[in-house]
């Protein structure tokens, strides 16, 4: 059962940004995360609920590459902007949680919930993601990387909403996402990466990854990208790239059970996807 | 209808305690098995994770909503001839999704039906006779 | 007699439509008025003492009515199934986190639950055990010692070892506890009726055995307790046990009010019983040309705190640990031990998928070892009219297993190997009723002044379609319309006992009753004129001046009672037997498998309604796939769905079920059973599948990606030793 709280539901900005600077609040968009974690608990602040706010309400068309944060999950794999322009987003957003979740939950809320696991993620980071932020004093935009500080952690201030997420398209390179699951809905992801890759038939020309599920914090795998640009496609190579990306991860969590399977898992994922075609 | 409703109450606890529609189920309260799912300006959500004041002023479709005119719909009457009801626990919330998806603009495939229901967990049947029935009145 | 009603034919379930319309009351759903609510504040700890528990916080929440602890249970305050070890409340010690201490009544839910949080308990931990292999040393939890049963099977030759063997494979396998995961959590609620008798209407399997508790719980003759049973939402076992039911009574006993006890998913979790975790090393010797000549078995389970189904399930282990083969000589040892783990209980199948992905695995690697094809191997083996079991009972009729691995046969010599892509066989026979105990049903049939036939009928219907199918069997028996008769079911009131609906007995067993019940009718109503053209308004007229408005059935399956040291006996009247064959994807990247394809032939006996026997075998079909691949319950770690993962749709594959009727004599017209069997070879036949696609064994169940991984990374690493 929830606790009991009050929720209002603000028409304009200037409202929610009045709210929030001058009260203990949460904001809740979807519900689908904030709710679940509300279960069960003592109390909670006031709840503002930020999807009628009109400044947040616009068509993709309208916007070509600007998020609004109450964009749902649904609404994004849908879209022909989003599929044709940037489809590693569309479809890690065709897969989150089902039907029901991906009808209510938002981009907004995955971002500020920050799970390790959140799957609209990775996918933002390799499109080069910018938030900006929002409060009744001030603007600012964060590049998603600096936004996100750790499982569940972000850099928003109490007073702050996410207004928009900005990205930039990768034409000409192929782009998708991959998940594991322990099943085929309703999971998270257990290790997920987004890529974006400008290639020749046997040349990387600009290469971008990023990592989600296995740190706490979603990471673009620089080192790899590095490592692989304007090369010649070679599996040694892409091997040692790869490794440069396993000791990162090593480096900054030490060792972790999980990393069992993880790691090996990435290792075959990564040379699928970069290698593009059968790795045998 | 109108009515007043305390802001942290959830839809599901509107429908249920309220309004006494008990074709709305609960069946584990995270939004993670559809039973209560409810469908909102026609699209399928769980109503656990809905508080009650987000639809104001919008539509919502319970299981009786398809029989409303006093005969079966083609999808109760697919579901009774194809053997997708057991237990029945399930069984609004696939209706709903199943309707959902049959009124859609989507082209519909065993593919598309499977994912229209994936997030409504069955522990009885194995879906096959629920994808069965959905196809039937799909005609595919 | 002719097959004019409908055996054999997909009818309609009578209950469909109610369950379309939304219309149909589970427990949860009925509100009473004045009615209270009762919630359980439960154990925060494994195993240890309770020194105080200070409930003032719970008193002084508005709306509390009262606070019960094990002081105010005017009875007994133990109940079991067999063994009446479990308290309803704890007496100043736990045994299992999440074991029930006391019981809050309240004007509504909400204050009810708040009440619960303030419960204040001082434990003193005690040593926690969590593993059944050390439960034999370790500090009684129990009076008798940890040690809950040891069932042996010992057949033949048992004690000459393997050196009449030309192969021998020997491995150990794994599983863990699993939860049933029916969609409509425990509920019910409870209230006095006009006589001041109490009545209880919850979601269960089964309305006999709950009265007598309740009965032994207050105190009071069985005659004072109604029990009634709500639609149910799915059961798989969970709901044999005690779960609500004297909670409710309780409350009801105390405050004299209507009280409604329902458990959130996570309590459910929490205290519903679970599946036995198996630790079995199996030991298989076989000659050259593949014929079994010994098995040599040993069986750990982990029963948790309390006995609930643990023998049964030690048994069944036992009896079926050769799976659907002739075997000269046997040694099986099953023993079950309590821990602090939640307590284990039935769960479809008892033991025997648990043995089936064991018994399986080693006919596969039997026939690897040897060379010879896995689907020849089972057919030179298998049970058929004329073999022993391994308790020496000979099979005499309705032994279809052989057609059922014939009707395989072509799809398996289709096969097409691709990278990637694996096929395994699953086989099983499985018991049909209790095992080597009575366990009868009873029913009866009444003449009615509307001109209908009262159906009453004490089986519980849980979603497997009982009243459809004994509704069937009714109108053939009697060659009367659908129409013609009313059901009247689940309420100890009106019906007598049909024992519970579990061990995939309600068609075989309670279908015969209603079969004798029917053919006592039906020569009645022949007297009567009926069948020639009378009015069941004027035979009604007639039979009540006479006084024979009642017709009863029973039927108790004939069997014997297995030799404590052998076991040997006849446990079962009957055996149903089934063949799996899977196709598996495992993807080499990920090592994600996924199930493609899966063709089930079962010998059913006699198939009464091809749609719901389908129905039943797509459902274990699914179970079976949640057994091999993802299902795995972490005490104290899986608390919601979140964390328990079942198959959705989209993890389903193409199904083809092959019905094989090899009549049991014994059965109403000649059905078996289907319930359980429907799920006991699946997870095997995934697991030899996995094994085809990958070379990789799986000895663990759930062989989720993570595991396989490992196992992959374990020969690598073996591999690169060499």
């Amino acid at each position: 059962m929830l606790p009991k709280f009050k929720c209002v539901v603000p028409r304009s900005i200037k409202e929610v940004l009045s709210l929030l600077s001058e009260n203990e609040c949460k904001v809740i968009a979807g519900g689908t995360d904030l709710l679940v974690e509300l279960q069960d608990k003592e109390a909670a602040p006031l709840l503002v609920d930020i999807t009628k706010i009109s400044e947040l309400i616009w068509r993709p068309e309208e916007r070509v590459g600007v998020i609004s944060p109450l964009f749902t999950h649904g609404f994004v794999a849908e879209s022909p902007v989003f599929k044709d322009m940037f489809p590693s987003l569309a479809i890690a957003c065709s897969k989150v949680g089902s039907p029901q979740i991906r009808n209510m939950g938002t981009i907004g809320g995955n971002i500020g919930n920050a799970s390790p696991a959140a799957d609209s993620i990775p996918p933002l980071m390799i499109y080069d993601a910018k938030v900006r932020l929002l409060s009744a004093s001030n603007e600012r935009e964060l590049t998603l990387e600096e936004l996100l500080v750790d499982a569940y952690k972000t850099q928003i201030r109490k007073d702050e909403i996410i207004a928009s997420v900005s990205i930039t398209p990768m034409e000409g390179y192929r782009q998708g996402y991959k998940r594991l699951t322990i099943r085929e809905a309703l999971a998270l992801s257990r290790l997920s990466v987004a890529y974006a890759i400008k290639e020749e038939k046997e040349k990387w020309l600009d290469v971008k990854i990023a990592i989600g599920s296995v740190t706490p914090v979603c990471f673009r795998a620089r080192e790899l990208e590095r490592a692989l640009s304007e090369q010649i496609k070679d599996r040694d190579l892409l091997d040692e790239a790869i490794a440069l990306t396993i000791s990162r991860i090593r480096g900054q969590v030490g060792a972790r059970e999980t990393h069992k399977f993880k790691l090996p898992i990435l290792k075959n994922l990564l040379r699928e996807i970069l290698w593009g075609g059968s790795w045998e | 209808m109108e009515l007043d409703v305390e802001d942290h109450i959830t839809l599901l606890e509107l429908l249920r305690d309220k309004l006494n529609i008990t074709s709305v189920k609960e069946g584990c309260g995270i939004g993670e098995c559809g039973a209560c799912t409810v469908l909102l300006d026609d699209k399928p959500i769980y109503s656990c994770l809905t508080l009650a004041l987000k639809v104001d002023g919008r539509d919502i479709k319970t299981v009786e909503y398809l029989s409303k005119d006093g005969s079966l719909s083609k999808i109760q009457e697919a579901f009774v001839k194809n053997g997708a009801v057991q237990c029945g626990y399930c069984t609004p919330g696939m209706l709903l999704c199943a309707y959902a998806l049959i009124n859609s603009k989507k082209e519909i495939s065993e593919d598309v039906i499977k994912e229209a229901i994936s997030g409504n967990l069955c522990r009885c049947t194995g879906y096959i006779q629920i994808i069965e029935a959905i196809k039937d009145v799909a005609q595919i | 007699m002719g097959w004019i009603m409908g055996i054999g034919k997909g009818i309609e379930r009578i209950d469909a439509l109610q369950k379309v319309l939304g219309t149909c009351l589970y427990a949860g759903d009925i509100k009473v008025e004045g009615m209270l609510f009762g919630v359980l504040v439960r154990s925060e700890r494994p195993h240890a003492k309770l020194l105080e528990i200070d409930d003032r916080g719970a008193w002084e929440t508005p709306g509390v009515v009262r606070v019960l602890s094990h002081r105010d249970i005017p009875g007994k305050n133990r109940f079991g199934v067999i063994r009446k070890d479990q308290p309803y409340l704890a007496e100043g010690y736990v045994r299992y986190y999440g074991e029930p201490i006391l019981l809050i009544i309240a004007e509504d839910e909400r204050s009810a639950r708040d009440a619960a949080k303030r419960i204040k308990i001082t434990y003193q931990d005690l040593p926690v055990i969590q593993d059944p292999q050390g439960a034999q040393g370790a500090m009684p939890i129990h009076g008798g010692g940890n040690l809950l049963t040891q069932k042996r099977l010992i057949k033949g030759n048992w004690d000459k070892g393997f050196g009449d063997s030309d192969v021998v494979v020997e491995h150990h396998y794994l599983t863990h506890f699993l939860d049933h995961a029916f969609l409509e959590c425990e509920a019910g609620v409870g209230y006095l009726d006009a006589d001041g008798r109490i009545v209880i209407i919850s979601s269960t399997q089964n309305i006999h055995y709950k009265q007598k508790e309740v009965s032994a719980l207050l105190n009071v003759p069985e005659s004072r307790v109604r029990v009634i049973q709500a639609e149910t939402g799915g059961g798989f076992g969970g709901k044999l046990d005690v779960t609500v039911e004297g909670y409710i009574a309780l409350g009801v006993f105390h405050t004299k009010r209507p009280v409604m006890v329902r458990y959130t998913r996570q309590e459910s979790m929490l205290s519903n019983t679970k599946r036995h975790p198996l630790s079995i090393w199996y030991k298989s010797g076989a000659r050259k040309d593949g014929t079994l000549v010994r098995v040599q078995v040993r069986i750990v389970g982990d029963t948790g705190a309390y006995a609930s189904y643990g023998e049964v399930v030690a048994q069944r282990a036992c009896v079926h640990a050769t799976g659907p083969y002739e075997v000269a000589n046997c040694y099986v040892e099953s023993l079950m031990y309590y821990t602090n783990n939640p307590t284990a209980g039935a769960m479809r199948g008892f033991g025997t998928p648990q043995m089936a992905f064991a018994h399986e695995s080693q006919m596969d690697e039997l026939a690897s070892i040897l060379g010879i094809d896995p689907l020849e191997i089972r057919i030179k083996n298998g049970l058929k009219k004329g073999s022993y079991t391994a308790t020496g009972q000979r099979l005499d009729h309705s032994a279809g297993f052989l057609d059922t691995l014939k009707a395989i046969d072509p799809h398996w010599r289709e096969r097409k190997p691709k990278d990637g892509i694996g096929y395994g066989i699953g086989c099983m026979y499985y018991g049909i009723g209790n095992t080597g105990v009575p366990n009868p049903s009873a029913c009866f049939l009444t003449l009615r002044e509307d001109g209908l036939i009262g159906f009453h009928l004490g089986a519980c219907e849980i979603g497997q379609g009982s009243d459809t199918v004994l509704m069937q069997i009714l109108l053939e028996a009697l060659g009367i319309e659908p129409k013609s008769a009313v059901l009247v079911r689940g309420d100890t009131e009106a019906s007598l006992d049909a024992g519970s609906t579990s061990a995939s007995r309600q068609t075989y067993i309670t279908g015969r009753a209603v079969f004798d019940a029917a053919m006592k009718l039906r020569s009645y109503l022949d007297k009567k004129g009926f069948y020639k053209g009378r009015d069941l308004k004027d035979i009604y007229q007639e039979a009540s001046k006479e006084g024979m408005l009642r017709f009863d059935g029973f039927f108790d399956p004939p069997t014997t009672p297995l030799d404590p040291n052998t076991g040997q006996g006849i446990p079962y009247a009957t055996y149903a037997f089934a063949t799996h064959m899977t196709q598996v994807e495992v993807d080499n990247s990920t090592f994600r498998c996924r199930v493609k394809k899966v063709i089930a032939a079962h010998d059913v006996g006699r198939v009464i309604n091809p749609v719901t026997t389908k129905g039943q075998i797509y459902g274990g079909i699914a179970m079976g796939i949640g057994l091999a691949l993802m299902e795995e319950y972490v005490p104290q770690k899986t608390k919601n769905l979140n964390q328990y993962f079942i198959p959705t749709a989209m993890d389903m594959p193409e199904v083809e079920v092959i019905l094989v009727e090899d009549p049991e004599p014994t059965g109403p017209f000649g059905a078996k059973g289907v319930g359980e069997p429907a799920l006991i070879p699946q997870a095997a036949s995934i697991c030899n599948a996995i094994k085809d696609a990958t070379g990789i064994r799986p000895f663990e169940l759930p062989c989720n990606f993570e595991r396989l991984c490992l196992l992959f990374e374990k020969e690598k690493a073996i591999g690169s030793q060499k």
